[in-house]
């Protein structure tokens, strides 16, 4: 009876394991792969074996070496913190700390930031002019603004309502001002917020704007930039702005949301929803674009010209500056950069650590007023990072395959996704890496810096080997597909149906590729910035160069093709999970 | 034909019982021990970011970027550059400029600091002078009052001790910033 008991449960827990399975995302063994895996109908590429890996992150589903399931049961994160996402439906939610990214945007991976606003939630506010804490407004209209709805939440979205009603009497600004930060000249910060219009109307509003003021450490502002940023709408949108901080007395910044209302006196009636206030820091490196004497200091040589380079903290490439002296052994101007170097802090005007070259004798205590290049085309502003009393960080997402595949000599990485990152962005972006776990050997799929190029490298024992490069600029937040294959002398690689690009030597494979990182580097490092939507490996029997040539179309288009059949078309999208699901019961 | 034996029977069921006694007992093992790997947090001190990069106990967690060759933290791990102060030397002054707005000055503490998360304790980082708090965010978490491990400041100065950024997480620790 009792075994009788037992078979029946386990009968029952059997029973009920593909649901499960699906569900909670445990792995399912399969005699032969899903249908979603490299074609639709069954049917095979021609010529082509199936992929040894198959993750479509916008469906939640994944293959692997027999296994099927959701894609978190394939893939291990590392992110020591909670992470914001958005789906399709402008719908935020939060994920917890070392768990997958994933929706119906794809799987997400980010690059570490900081929200040093310390109250993005905007708590602390009543109904009236009691505003949110560490909040401030000023306004040259008479009008103060009414807080009318506090602490709300909207598609995931913590938010106040903030109302400007009544008649300008003078001036035409309102600003909103969230707190105030540390910073320091040469930085570059995005200050971002979600708006949205809940009653009223734009009828005598000029124009919405973000900025910075930048104070000195004695509260003094300095310089105030900001910029017009589109109106709000009923729904939900993010408007954010980008500046390089360029005085060298800068000690903090001040953001703010300004309303720029007609001439006065105009009637003005507008609530809005504010949210997610943030200010981030990005980590594009400073140079000099430009630079003056702040103090000659003494004793350099008299009359003279020469050289002098920073030699303090904060620059992985010191600048160096042109200077020449006057007859009293002072340097009296800069005549041109020489080197404009690179900083992760900038030189400060005071910092007397410049070391004098030929020319300059042994003097002493000149320091520089440096103008830093302006970065701010590439900032971005990054997910939300909800605070409420204190600045926190995001952690960068560190995607690997818990498994990775063994890949033989020749493979191919097949991905698609969204990069959010400005093209001018300052960091490398990769999609897929193949590695040792360092940069010693890999074989990696990337979006290169700078101006956004897809591009592909290729490292055996620590040495660079040659590669193709597509050379096709990947826009910002456009959807973008890429393949690339690897043999010994041979890589080809393609972006988004576009003519393949190859070499035919110079290659050897990389060294113990055991390692699969989806969105980074195979030193977790180089974040994605955006949605990878799918990607897919093939291994083993994967092309040959020759197979390569000959079938082109066949490798670099139809797994898109197919690609899109099952992300697009409604027909799938209806039935095809409960389709499989059945199947595999 | 085997004759029907009770004792048999009952035996071979109890077997069966325990077997699946067992393997639950033994999946539950496993479970608790793949919970077990807490999320810790250690804040480290060093006089330059030169001498963080440096330290041994530190190299699986930053490295020279090949694309930059700028040294480079696990951003999925690692806030380098965290900012600590003691609230007794904060100064409360007012912005002179518009918009009026009190500004409270934090005293930083010299040096450069960093957070490093970990799953479980590392003995290395355990080991390294530089360690100046260990914290159980998973106790935090889930309200164990314990979750300070180490600290090399007194437990009656904790309260005084802000350092941010911290990362985000469902609790913040009550030694990270406040809103002032």
């Amino acid at each position: 009876m009792i075994r009788r008991t037992l078979l029946v449960l386990f009968a029952l827990t059997a029973a009920a394991l593909p649901a499960r399975a699906y569900q909670l995302g445990t792995p399912l063994a399969l005699l032969q792969p899903p249908p979603f895996v490299g074609n639709v109908n069954g049917s095979q590429i021609a010529g082509f074996p199936l992929p040894v890996v198959d993750v479509d992150c916008t469906k939640r589903l994944a293959y692997q070496n027999g296994l099927w399931g959701d894609p978190a049961s394939f893939v291990a994160v590392s992110r020591a913190s909670v992470a914001e996402q958005v789906d399709n439906s402008g719908a935020w939610s939060q994920v917890a700390t070392n768990a997958l990214q994933e929706n119906n945007q794809g799987c997400n991976v980010w690059e570490g930031r900081t929200n040093s606003l310390l109250n993005s939630i905007g708590a602390g506010a009543t109904i009236g002019t009691i505003y949110p804490t560490t909040y401030n407004q000023s306004n040259t209209t008479g009008i103060v603004p009414r807080i009318t709805a506090v602490e709300q939440v909207s598609q995931g979205i913590n938010f106040n309502s903030w109302l400007l009603s009544g008649t300008t009497a003078t001036g035409t600004q309102n600003s909103i001002y969230p707190a105030q930060v540390a910073a320091l000249q040469g930085q570059t910060w995005t200050f971002s917020l979600f708006y949205r219009l809940s009653a009223g109307s734009l009828a005598n509003i000029s124009t919405i704007q973000l900025g910075l003021i930048e104070y000195n450490s004695s509260g003094t502002a300095l310089v105030t930039q900001q910029v017009v940023v589109a109106n709000p709408t009923l729904s939900w949108q993010r408007v954010e702005f980008t500046r390089t901080l360029t005085n060298a007395s800068t000690a903090f910044i001040l953001p703010f949301l300004q309303i720029v209302a007609n001439a006065a006196p105009v009637a003005i009636n507008l609530q809005l929803d504010i949210a997610w206030p943030q200010l981030e820091l990005n980590p594009a490196t400073s140079s000099v674009a430009s630079a003056t004497v702040n103090s000659g200091g003494t004793l350099y040589t008299p009359s003279s010209s020469g050289t002098v380079t920073w030699s303090g903290a904060g620059c992985s490439v010191n600048p160096a500056l042109n200077v020449t002296t006057s007859s009293g052994g002072v340097i009296n101007a800069v005549t041109s950069v020489a080197t404009a170097g690179t900083c992760t802090t900038f030189p400060s005007s005071s910092a007397t650590t410049w070391s004098d070259g030929t020319g300059l004798g042994t003097g002493s205590g000149a320091s520089f007023n440096l103008t830093p290049t302006n970065n701010a085309s590439q900032g971005l502003a990054t997910p939300p990072i909800v605070t409420s009393g204190s600045a926190l960080a995001r952690a960068a997402d560190v995607l690997t395959l818990i498994v990775a595949p063994p890949v033989g000599a020749a493979y191919m990485l097949v991905g698609s996704g969204v990069p959010n990152a400005p093209t001018a962005y300052g960091n490398a972006q990769y999609s897929v890496t193949i590695s040792d776990g360092t940069n010693n050997n890999r074989f990696a799929q990337f979006r290169g810096s700078s101006s956004g190029p897809i591009d592909v490298v290729i490292t055996s024992g620590g040495a660079t080997q040659s590669n193709a490069s597509p050379g096709t600029v990947w826009t910002q937040s456009i959807f973008g597909k890429f393949a690339s294959s690897i043999a010994t002398n041979s890589n080809i690689a393609a972006f988004d149906g576009g003519a393949p690009s190859s070499v035919g030597s110079g290659i050897t494979l990389p060294i113990n590729p055991a390692q699969v990182n989806i969105g980074s580097r195979g030193d977790g490092l180089a974040y994605f910035n955006g949605a990878l939507q799918r990607f897919q490996i093939f291994s083993a029997a994967a092309p040959q160069p020759s197979v390569l040539q000959s079938q082109t179309n066949a490798i670099f288009n139809l797994p898109y093709l197919l690609e899109d059949d099952l992300h697009r078309s409604p027909a799938n999208d209806n039935g095809f999970v409960p389709a499989f699901l059945a199947r595999a019961a | 034909m085997r004759d029907y034996d009770p004792n048999v029977t009952y035996w071979a069921n109890m077997r069966c019982l325990l077997i699946a006694a067992g393997m639950l007992l033994g999946a539950l093992l496993l479970a608790c021990v793949a919970a077990r790997a807490d999320t810790v947090d250690y804040l480290l001190t060093y006089a330059t970011t030169a001498a963080a990069q440096a330290d041994p106990a530190l190299a699986a967690y930053g490295s020279v970027d090949p694309d930059t060759n700028a040294w480079t933290w696990r951003g999925d791990v690692v806030i380098a550059g965290v900012q600590v102060w003691d609230t007794r030397q904060d100064v409360t002054s007012t912005n002179p400029s518009p918009p009026p707005a009190t500004i409270t000055t934090h005293t930083y503490q010299s040096g450069f600091w960093m957070i490093v998360s970990t799953q479980g304790r590392v003995a290395a980082l355990d080991a390294d002078a530089a360690t100046q708090l260990v914290a159980d965010r998973s106790m935090a978490i889930a309200g164990n009052p314990g979750f300070i491990l180490y600290s090399t400041e007194p437990a009656v100065d904790l309260q005084y001790f802000m350092l941010a950024p911290t990362f985000a997480d469902v609790v913040a620790y009550p030694f990270g910033t406040t809103i002032p």
